[in-house]
């Protein structure tokens, strides 16, 4: 759960001010990183390994950009025959593939084919099964 | 120029962006509890299924159609909601919502107005997967109008010219304008006045003779000078209420009890988002009064408070003794609702003069609404709610929460 870091309440100084205090910046946020324009972004969870080969895993968090229109090489995620898919696009100079590990399917531009969103990140957990547990059961599990 | 941006069937179209597979399925969607219509895609209204129509009785229609049933899931609707204002923020300055799928906003100083409304609405659909229609025009009643009319001309129409205006009322039939209720539908209708066209070619005389300022104001309008204003907010609310049917029947007082302290700390919350505080409480029951062979009761309360208040655990102990004085053995409850009146600002609180007033009860809200935004509603709760929640709602057909849980998240393969 990526959520906003809480401000410490402003600390009296008893002793010495810090010297700091004027080149404060704001810890990192990881959503910076991984979310551009969170009104268009979409997440999804990989239920397969067929995307190994791209280097998403099964159980990976997708991050899905609806505004960016896809090219080539982009990853994807599709509809295709009413089911929601992640696959790579290829595209070519008169067609376009809809490409995993196991298979190529030609995205035809007819109606059962309709790009959803750009993946533009992946995250994926990978603590050991023992440290799963307490608060950090649900690093980058959905 | 005013703008009116509206979403197509919006919550037939939240519900198939994530299941494509309803693409060209019809669809309807059940109210609070399942039982009645509350919208439907193109699809299940040229099927024949009315808004409003009781679920089961449109059983059949439901079962000949192989029609989608889903129940109202606000969860997504209003994310949905969010991210197309949100973006149409993004092409017109000033939004402001009108309903959960409606938003008037202001298209000024911007060239080749035609043009601006089509990229809009395409980006609008493709940032969020919802399709829009969007009408412009000098005034909000004919934005409305151009919003109506732009669904036959591929989801964008702006009225700029008299030219156009005169040509979009000419076969605009009455009982679809904007402020025409049906009371003025049939007086309009005997004087033989079908089309806006005819009705603004009434003298501005008939509507001060006829109509109330309103109508005074819709005919200005309708001849493009703007009465109502864009930036109007709608009052501060003077009461706020959760009223909740139950699934069946409730005749216990202990369960009747969860009930109502679900209910009213919800409304804690809803005050303490508002920044309010309440003076008065009121509980109320309801059976069901369409079972004639029920014994019907109908009680309700109004309790003062000693110093208004907006804390769950004062809130919920008011509520709760209320409801327990208002049960009476044998009657079978259908539905409940806790609603704070004489709402004032949380910095005007007035003391008590003999009565220590200690913000113990404000600190344990403030914990509550701290944790429930980082950990999600409900994960810190009274016990008094209890954990069974026999009386809550039918959610049968419920789809998840894709944009705001995470264990709701599609599976792609």
């Amino acid at each position: 759960m990526i959520r906003k870091m809480q401000q410490r309440p402003q600390q009296i100084v008893s002793g010495f001010k810090s010297p700091a205090d004027d080149y404060l910046e704001g810890r990192l946020d990881i959503s910076e990183m991984l979310v551009v324009d969170p009104h268009c972004t979409f997440y999804f969870k990989m239920g397969t390994g067929c995307m190994s080969g791209y280097g998403i895993q099964k159980d990976a968090l997708l991050i899905v950009d609806k505004s960016l229109q896809p090219i080539n090489n982009s990853i994807v995620i599709v509809s295709l025959q009413g089911e929601l898919l992640c696959r790579a696009l290829e595209i070519e100079s008169d067609k376009s593939v809809l490409v995993c590990d196991d298979n190529k399917v030609l995205a035809n531009n007819d109606s059962t084919v309709e790009i959803w969103g750009v993946v533009i990140a992946v995250c994926f957990g990978v603590l050991p099964k023992g440290l799963r547990k307490g608060r950090y059961s649900h690093v980058c599990t959905m | 120029m005013y703008v009116l941006c509206d979403c197509n069937n919006f919550y037939a179209s939240a519900e198939r962006l994530f299941k494509p597979a309803l693409r060209g399925l019809p669809i309807v969607v059940l109210s609070n509890n399942d039982g009645c219509v509350i919208a439907r895609s193109q699809e299940a209204k040229d099927a024949g299924i009315k808004m409003g129509d009781p679920a089961f009785m449109v059983h059949d229609l439901i079962k000949k159609f192989n029609i989608q049933v889903f129940s109202s899931n606000y969860v997504l609707y209003g994310d949905m909601s969010e991210r197309v204002m949100h973006n149409l923020s993004r092409w017109f300055v000033t939004v402001i919502p009108y309903s959960i799928d409606e938003a008037f906003g202001w298209a000024g100083g911007i060239m080749n107005l035609k043009d601006y409304a089509i990229t809009a609405r395409t980006s609008i659909i493709k940032n969020t997967g919802i399709p829009v229609s969007i009408g412009i025009a000098p005034t909000k009643t004919l934005a409305k109008l151009a919003n109506k009319l732009s669904k036959a001309n591929g989801g964008t129409l702006v009225l700029e010219t008299d030219a156009e205006i005169t040509a979009a009322l000419k076969d605009f039939p009455i009982e679809d304008l904007w402020g025409i209720g049906r009371q003025y539908y049939q007086k309009l209708s005997q004087m033989k006045i079908t089309t806006v066209a005819e009705l603004r070619d009434l003298p501005e005389l008939w509507f001060k003779q006829n109509m109330t300022v309103q109508g005074q104001r819709m005919w200005n309008e309708l001849w493009g000078r703007p009465m109502l204003q864009l930036g109007e907010l709608p009052p501060t609310a003077k009461g706020l209420s959760v009223t909740r049917s139950f699934s069946g029947y409730v005749m216990e007082p202990d369960i009747l009890c969860e009930a109502v302290t679900t209910y009213a700390s919800r409304l804690a919350e809803k005050l303490r988002n508002e920044k309010m505080c309440c003076q008065f409480l009121e509980v109320f029951l309801l059976t069901n009064k369409h079972r004639e062979d029920h014994p019907q009761h109908y009680p309700k309360h109004v309790h003062k408070l000693t110093i208004a208040s907006n804390s769950t655990t004062e809130i919920v102990s008011v509520a709760n003794r209320v409801a327990r004085m208002l049960f009476s053995p044998g009657i079978k409850y259908r539905k409940a609702g806790v609603i704070a009146t004489g709402l004032i600002p949380e910095g005007d609180l007035q003391f008590h003069l003999f009565k220590e007033h200690t913000n113990n009860a404000d600190q344990v809200s403030a914990v509550i609404d701290k944790l429930n935004m980082a950990y999600g509603r409900g994960t810190l709760r009274m016990a008094s709610e209890g954990f069974e929640k026999k009386w809550k709602l039918k959610h049968e057909y419920l789809s998840g929460g894709y944009t705001t849980r995470w264990k709701d998240l599609i599976k792609v393969r």
